[in-house]
C-alpha cells in the first residue's frame, strides 16, 4: 500500500518534471525562431573614430546550375560613407573574380574586388574576397522586398547567384533592423 | 514493465540533462547558454575590420570546424589585433556553437 503511494507520487514528479522540461524546449525553440532578436546576427565596437559594425556571415545565395555557395559579411565603420563586404565564394573551377555587382529591383551595384585569399575546403576553392559600397546603397537594397541577383564577373565568365525568397525575406528583414540600428546612432 | 518504464525516462532524462555537447564559456547553461566573453586584448589602437571564425558540436559526438584566431584573421585580412572575443552558445547540450570574434586592422 505504501509502495504503491510512492510509486505514484515518483510517477507524478517525474511527468511533471517532463511537461517542465518539454515546456521550457519548447519556449526556447518559440522565442529564438519566432522573435527577430537581431543582437546574435551582430556586433558592435565603440572607437574614437565612430562605432564600428559587424553583420555575422550570411549565406542563402547559390548558383541555379551548379550549386556554389556565396557567403557574406558586412563591416561598417560609422565615420565612413562606405562599407565592406567580405565575402566566400566556393567553386570546383578556378576563378579569377575582378568585380561583383548586386542587382535589386531597377538598380545595379558594382564594386570592385580586393582578394583575401584563395584555398581549398574539400573538394572545391574557396574564394574570399573584399568588396566596397555604399552605405546608403545597401540600406536601399535591404529594404526590397523581391530578392535580389548577385553577379561575380571573372575572366572565365559570369557566375549568376541567386536566394529564395523565403530566405531574403527572413534575411533582409533582419539585416535591414542593423542598419536602421546603425542609422538611428549616428 | 514499470521498473523499465522508469528506468527508460530516467535514462533519457540523464542524457538530456548531461550537457552531452560542452561548449567553452565562462557560464554554462543546462538547458540553454548564450554567452559572450573576452579572450585577449592588446595595446592596440582603433580597429577597421573584424573576422570570425566558428566550430560547431552536434550531441557531443561529432564536431567539426577552425574556431582559431588565425582563421578569423585571415578571413577579413586582420594583420594587427585589437582584441578578441568569444560567443558560446547550446541548446541542451545538444547542439553547440563557439565563435571567434577578432578584432583590429
Amino acid at each position: 500500500m505504501v509502495n504503491n503511494k510512492k510509486n505514484g507520487e515518483m510517477c507524478v514528479s517525474t511527468s511533471l518534471y517532463c511537461i517542465v522540461l518539454t515546456t521550457l524546449f519548447f519556449l526556447i525553440i518559440s522565442i529564438n525562431s519566432f522573435s527577430q532578436n537581431i543582437s546574435k546576427h551582430y556586433t558592435s565596437l565603440r572607437q574614437s573614430k565612430g562605432v564600428l559594425y559587424y553583420i555575422l556571415p550570411q549565406n542563402g545565395f547559390k548558383n541555379k546550375d551548379t550549386k556554389n555557395e556565396f557567403i557574406y559579411d558586412i563591416t561598417y565603420l560609422t565615420e565612413n560613407d562606405s562599407l565592406i563586404l567580405n565575402f566566400s565564394y566556393f567553386d570546383k573551377l578556378i576563378r579569377e573574380i575582378d568585380s561583383i555587382a548586386i542587382i535589386g529591383g531597377d538598380r545595379k551595384y558594382i564594386s570592385l574586388t580586393n582578394k583575401i585569399f584563395i584555398d581549398i575546403k574539400r573538394s572545391k576553392w574557396h574564394y574570399r574576397y573584399s568588396s566596397n559600397f555604399l552605405f546608403n546603397d545597401i540600406k536601399t537594397l535591404f529594404t526590397q522586398i523581391n530578392s535580389p541577383t548577385i553577379i561575380l564577373y571573372s575572366k572565365q565568365g559570369l557566375i549568376e547567384l541567386k536566394i529564395k525568397f523565403k530566405t531574403w525575406r527572413k534575411q533582409s528583414a533582419i539585416t535591414n533592423k542593423i542598419l536602421t540600428l546603425i542609422v538611428y546612432n549616428k | 514493465m514499470r521498473k523499465i518504464k522508469f528506468l527508460t525516462i530516467a535514462v533519457v532524462l540523464a542524457f538530456l540533462l548531461s550537457s552531452c555537447a560542452m561548449v567553452k564559456t565562462p557560464l554554462v547553461g543546462m538547458i540553454y547558454t548564450d554567452v559572450k566573453s573576452p579572450v585577449a586584448a592588446t595595446s592596440n589602437t582603433n580597429s577597421s575590420k573584424v573576422g570570425t571564425s566558428s566550430a560547431t558540436s552536434v550531441l557531443g559526438l561529432f564536431a567539426s570546424g577552425d574556431a582559431s584566431i588565425d582563421a578569423a584573421m585571415k578571413n577579413s585580412g586582420i594583420t594587427k589585433i585589437h582584441h578578441v572575443d568569444e560567443h558560446a552558445t547550446s541548446f541542451l547540450g545538444i547542439f553547440s556553437t563557439y565563435q571567434v570574434f577578432v578584432y583590429g586592422e
